[in-house]
């Protein structure tokens, strides 16, 4: 397997994806099947095309259980007109879906609290389009600890630790329906995430070229609010003005509500999630080998990147 | 004269050695006619006799440790075409496949046999309990829980559902140290006797393993796929041990699966170990 030395990362260790040295040397080490870190994805990428979308967002926004909930989708069968192919990562999805199951002793589904010491991981989803089996595409989303986010929010020169906004193809940024159905935390939740937008913007996080879903989770609150009615005109309100403040300053920017796991029952699991999935699936949601400050790429470095081959037919 | 090595995997408790049991008896007594008939009787044969014993006092095999794991041979023909076929199965305990999933690693052995292997069979038993439930869905069946749980328990691998293992297992195969190639893929779904309706194998798998059945689905080009469902014991061997006992011991067997339906479980060797 070819080292090649990480372009952008600066927090990845030197880590392959094999598991190894187990006590019984007759063993072989295997894929290690966890999370991986983004010098892995990045070692993939060199071998295969893939989609990558970084998922946003702050501290119990729901980052974590929107990409759980893809995962218990295919479990299930095929989810928003893919089928499941594989996952490099299979044993980081199901540690990531203890929680919401029976046997984790939970009594209602939970997310655990993805800890700042793991960085930056990345979960893995091999999909097939159900109108076409010949073709197989590949899906990182990220994850890391929302405290991340909120500390770039605060201290924009951290920023630039944060290199998967402009790595991936598209981002989505979480707004935590949870904070939003509640009066007295909705001003402050909606003002972060538009900070947020406006630190990533002004810092070299996003630009021109960046596709951004403003996605609200947990909309089985917002249903139950007892100020529904304003809450919409609120919501509303809120995304017009991101809208006029930045969407000229960014290739995308759209908005979207999910409910990627209700603890009533009353949406299915993944709701919303499916057309988010359907978007992150277009070929534009192929990673931004883009030529944007600051990105100090050595030379060799981003010809590899830049002349890799579009979406490949498989085999 | 053609060898085939044909691995058997599955976890534990999923029939694995319930099938060679059954195989070795309906080779050796020729009660019915079978596909592949048994040629000579050369080696040793002391593990087939001693698991074949159990079943046909209609008991339930006990557990294969991984210390106890040993590969039979079975000297065959097969009826239509004539071919002699040399037989290796390697019984293997479901725990080394356990371990395999949770220590991210195998054993050379593993390696080494499945580079000589024509295809294989995985075994999923269809007499179990189903996947882990979802709170949620749990919560639909029974109404909401009352009061936290504290009896938490963390994640081990010894929770993934049997599906999401099974996969990952597969998808070892398909890297290195690993060869990359197309492999004949027999899915024997046990205990088919359990299965109500009319269910084909595929829309068992279907409907009670999704994520393997996509899985196999979009991997033709490692997996070449065949589903059968397979009633080795013929029905449970506690509660139904009486009928079973009644039965010829060979037509307690079925084989269900591609315009297939009966009691000869050798077919689906036959047609991994033919061209
Ligand atoms: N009501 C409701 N709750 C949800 C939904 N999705 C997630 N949650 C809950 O929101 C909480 C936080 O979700 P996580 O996915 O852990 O959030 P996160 O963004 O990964 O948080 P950090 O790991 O701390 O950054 C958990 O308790 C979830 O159960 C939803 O659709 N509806
Ligand atoms: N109803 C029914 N049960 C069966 C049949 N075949 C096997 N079983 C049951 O399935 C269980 C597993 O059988 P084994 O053959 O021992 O499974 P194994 O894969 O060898 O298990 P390990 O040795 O632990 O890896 C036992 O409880 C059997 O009684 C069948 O045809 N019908
Ligand atoms: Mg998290
Ligand atoms: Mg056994």
């Amino acid at each position: 397997m070819s080292e090649a030395k990480e372009p952008f990362y600066t927090d990845v260790d030197d880590e392959n994806d094999f598991a190894h040295e187990h006590e019984v040397s007759d063993r072989v080490p295997l894929r290690h099947g966890e999370a991986m870190t983004a010098a892995e994805v990045e070692r993939f990428l060199l071998a295969k095309p893939a989609n990558l979308v970084s998922i946003i967002g702050e501290t119990l926004s729901g980052k974590t259980t929107l990409m759980a909930a893809v995962y218990d989708r295919f479990l299930k069968g095929p989810f928003a007109d893919f089928t499941f192919a594989g996952s490099h990562t299979i044993v980081g999805l199901e540690r990531r879906s203890h929680h919401s199951r029976v046997e984790s002793g939970y009594s209602t589904p939970e997310t655990e609290r993805t800890s700042l010491s793991d960085g930056l991981l990345y979960y893995h989803f091999a999909l097939v389009p159900t109108d076409n089996p010949k073709r197989r595409l590949n899906l990182f989303l990220s994850d890391r600890a929302g405290e991340s986010y909120q500390m770039a929010r605060s201290n924009t020169d951290l920023v630039k630790a944060l290199p998967e906004m402009r790595r991936s193809g598209r981002s989505v940024i979480l707004l935590d329906g949870s904070k939003v159905a509640n009066k007295i935390e909705r001003s402050g939740a909606m003002q972060n995430v538009r900070q947020l937008m406006q630190a990533f913007l002004d810092n070299y996080g996003f630009d021109s070229g960046s596709r951004i879903q403003v996605v609200t989770t947990k909309k089985d609150l917002l249903d139950k609010a007892d100020d529904a009615a304003i809450l919409a005109g609120r919501l509303s309100d809120f995304r017009n003005k991101l809208e006029s403040d930045f969407a000229s300053r960014l290739g995308e920017l759209c908005f979207a509500e999910i409910a990627a796991r209700d603890p009533s029952g009353g949406y299915p699991v993944g709701a919303g999630v499916d057309e988010l999935l359907r978007t992150w699936m277009q070929s534009d949601a192929m990673p931004a080998p883009a030529v944007r400050p600051p990105l100090p790429l050595p030379s060799s470095e981003m010809d590899r990147l830049l002349f890799r081959s579009r979406l490949e037919e498989w085999p | 004269m053609t060898e085939s090595y044909i691995p058997i995997l599955g976890l534990p408790m999923s029939g694995k050695t319930t099938f060679l049991a059954a195989l070795w008896h309906l080779l050796t007594a020729g009660e019915i006619e079978s596909r592949l008939v048994l040629d000579k009787l050369v080696g040793n044969h002391e593990h087939l006799n001693r698991i074949v014993a159990a079943w046909r006092r209609c008991e339930e095999m006990s557990r294969t440790s991984i210390a106890e794991e040993t590969t039979v041979r079975i000297h065959a023909h097969d009826r239509e075409t004539d071919k002699k076929i040399v037989l290796d199965f390697p019984d293997l305990s479901g725990e080394s496949f356990e371990l395999q999933f949770s220590s991210r690693s195998c054993t050379k052995d593993y390696v080494a046999d499945f580079a000589k292997a024509a295809g294989l069979i995985l075994f999923v038993n269809a007499d179990r309990s189903t996947d882990p439930l979802s709170i949620i869905e749990l919560q639909e069946l029974v109404g909401p829980a009352d009061a936290p749980n504290e009896l938490a328990r963390d994640w081990s691998a010894n929770l993934v559902p049997e599906q999401a293992r099974v996969v990952d297992l597969l998808q070892f195969l398909q890297e290195p140290p690993f060869e990359r190639r197309r492999r004949k893929f027999v899915i024997a779904i046990s205990a088919w006797d359990v299965v109500q309706g009319n269910r084909t194998p595929e829309q068992w798998l279907e409907h009670e393993m999704p994520l393997l059945h996509q899985f196999l689905k979009n991997n033709q080009h490692s997996f070449e796929l065949m589903a059968f469902g397979i009633s080795a014991q013929g029905g449970n061997a506690k509660s139904e041990r009486e009928r079973l006992l009644a039965q010829v011991p060979s037509e307690r067997l079925r084989c269900v699966g591609r315009g297939i339906d009966s009691s000869d479980i050798s077919l689906p060797i036959a047609w991994l170990s033919g061209d």
